[in-house]
């Protein structure tokens, strides 16, 4: 049979497309999925109580706190806690309640800075704490009974750190390490020199959505030819197909990793020729950034498109050509959300790689505000009561793992009990 | 229009702006590296979307916040999200 010259370097299509995945992850269900968890105040307590204030959850990447003095602030809204995560003096990543032991003001406002001489004043009445945590000034201290300084310190949060990816655990004492809650999604982090593209961009949204419904958003590629048409024509589905259909996924008790094609053969329109080819540091994966092992691409297809790497509960990391980016979720209650995005591309080095990047930031900027859209109305349909549950293809599969894991590890805690995955 | 002008500059107009460095552009080069850089913007909605607005339907762009460009470096939750 003759071939057609234009698809030789394609990876060819498996046998069992459209079943593999089912096949493959039996533990994880076949049938609708109930929409009760995207609707309910009894699951949002449950996720707040059993997840968001019991895992390990990323808050951001070390490159946003490169320097002694520097700091980020992230609010964990569904525990109702706001975390201060500094650099000290000495290099150490420390992370901390943000709260001032005097009379409890929030002692940072704001949500990334410096502190010269790595010193964090509270501005209500001026006590300063260091990249300890330790209260080492106390304006007329002498008028307190005892005296205060070293002593009411700043509660620690614990933290760990994995590939450059900052954690935070909020119990007292986890009762798992970083280390054996990632478990086997560590070696998918390790495989890629994420720290050789530096954070360019991060966008913000609150959305009326539940957190899972808009994670599922950014965890398959069906929807892409349809709600992304015109933004992104073609440049996933390869042309002897008009859908993007995964190499690989690998399915955790918690996290997931999968593998998706792009095209070889996209055709960029006149001004995007710039952008995309002639010029482009977008594209420049190549020279950048290789997987360093087989955790990332791994079915090592020369025509890969994109990897994501989930890290349970609730951050999605997307590697693509020349640009990696974070997506997280976080819930405010059953039906809201804020959305945070954060886009790491290669440092342009002239004027036409700056306008490669430009370029790439608004073509993900626009895919994702037409995400955004699905969220809002899918939420808004959902809570109607017309329907109870949603249906799933075998290339919808991260879906179906998103409500499997949350579910199995609300049981966990609920009930002691719980699901794996063979 | 912009775009239309701009097109068949484009290539001379990047080939010209690589021979600088881009933290000290002369002014002049300042001005040309900020039309190259709305053209990204201006390209994605002629090439794309005809130009026409109605035939975009994603969030509105105020709702997609580019906190890069915030001081504070992030939002305070909306009142009506507490
Ligand atoms: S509450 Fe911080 S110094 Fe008083
Ligand atoms: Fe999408």
């Amino acid at each position: 049979m003759a071939t057609n010259p234009i698809h030789s370097d394609l990876t060819p299509l498996p046998a069992d497309l459209g079943r593999r995945w089912r096949e493959t992850f039996p533990e994880i269900g076949t049938g609708p999925v109930p929409i009760e968890s995207m609707v309910s105040r009894q699951w949002f307590e449950w996720e707040r109580d059993g997840i968001f204030k019991r895992c390990w959850l990323n808050v951001g990447t070390v490159d946003e706190i490169p320097n002694p003095g520097d700091y980020i602030v992230r609010e964990i809204h569904a525990a109702g806690a706001s975390i201060l995560i500094v650099r000290d003096r000495d290099g150490e990543v420390r992370a901390f309640h943000n709260v001032c032991r005097h009379r409890g003001n929030k002692l940072v406002w704001d949500f990334k800075g410096h502190r010269r001489g790595c010193a964090w004043p509270c501005r209500f009445h001026g006590f300063v704490y260091d990249g300890k945590g330790e209260l080492v000034f106390v304006p007329e201290e002498g008028n307190f009974k005892e005296p205060l300084c070293h002593k009411l310190n700043l509660p620690p949060v614990a933290l760990g750190i994995c590939a450059g990816f900052i954690f935070i655990n909020l119990q007292k004492e986890p009762d798992e390490s970083l280390e054996t809650y990632l478990g086997p999604i560590a070696s998918h982090l390790g495989d890629y020199p994420f720290h050789n593209l530096p954070q360019r961009y991060h966008y913000q949204s609150f959305q009326r959505s539940n957190w899972k419904l808009a994670l599922d958003a950014q965890s398959e590629v069906y929807h892409v030819p349809y709600l992304h048409g015109q933004t992104w024509p073609n440049l996933f589905n390869r042309p002897d197909r008009p859908h993007v259909e995964s190499f690989d996924m690998q399915l955790y008790d918690r996290h997931r990793y999968g593998n998706w094609p792009g095209n070889p053969h996209y055709q960029p329109r006149d001004v995007e020729i710039f952008a995309l080819g002639k010029y482009s540091s977008i594209t420049r994966l190549g020279q950048v950034s290789q997987p360093t092992g087989p955790g990332i691409n791994s079915s090592n297809a020369p025509d890969w498109g994109f990897d994501i790497v989930h890290l349970f509960p609730n951050t999605n990391v997307l590697i693509l050509g020349g640009v990696w980016h974070t997506h997280q979720f976080w819930p405010l209650s059953e039906n809201r959300m804020l959305w945070e995005i954060k886009i790491h591309m290669p440092e342009p080095h002239n004027a036409g790689e700056r306008f490669s990047e430009e370029y790439g930031r608004i073509l993900l900027r626009d895919a994702l505000r037409e995400d955004g859209t699905t969220h809002e109305h899918t939420q808004e349909a959902l809570e109607s009561g017309a329907i109870d549950s949603i249906v799933l293809q075998d290339e919808e599969m991260f879906v179906r793992h998103n409500y499997w894991a949350v579910e199995q590890e609300i049981r966990h805690w609920r009930d002691g009990v719980r699901e794996h995955i063979k | 229009m912009f775009y239309e002008m701009m097109v068949p500059r484009l290539e001379a107009v990047i080939d010209h702006l690589n021979q600088f460095e881009m933290k000290d552009f002369p002014e002049p080069e300042q001005h040309l590296m900020t039309l190259l850089l709305s053209m990204a913007e201006v390209t994605f909605a002629v090439e794309k979307f005809d130009a026409d607005e109605s035939k975009y339907d994603g969030l509105p762009a105020e709702r997609f916040v580019p906190v890069h460009e915030h001081a504070a470096g992030g939002l305070y939750t909306p009142f009506e999200y507490k």
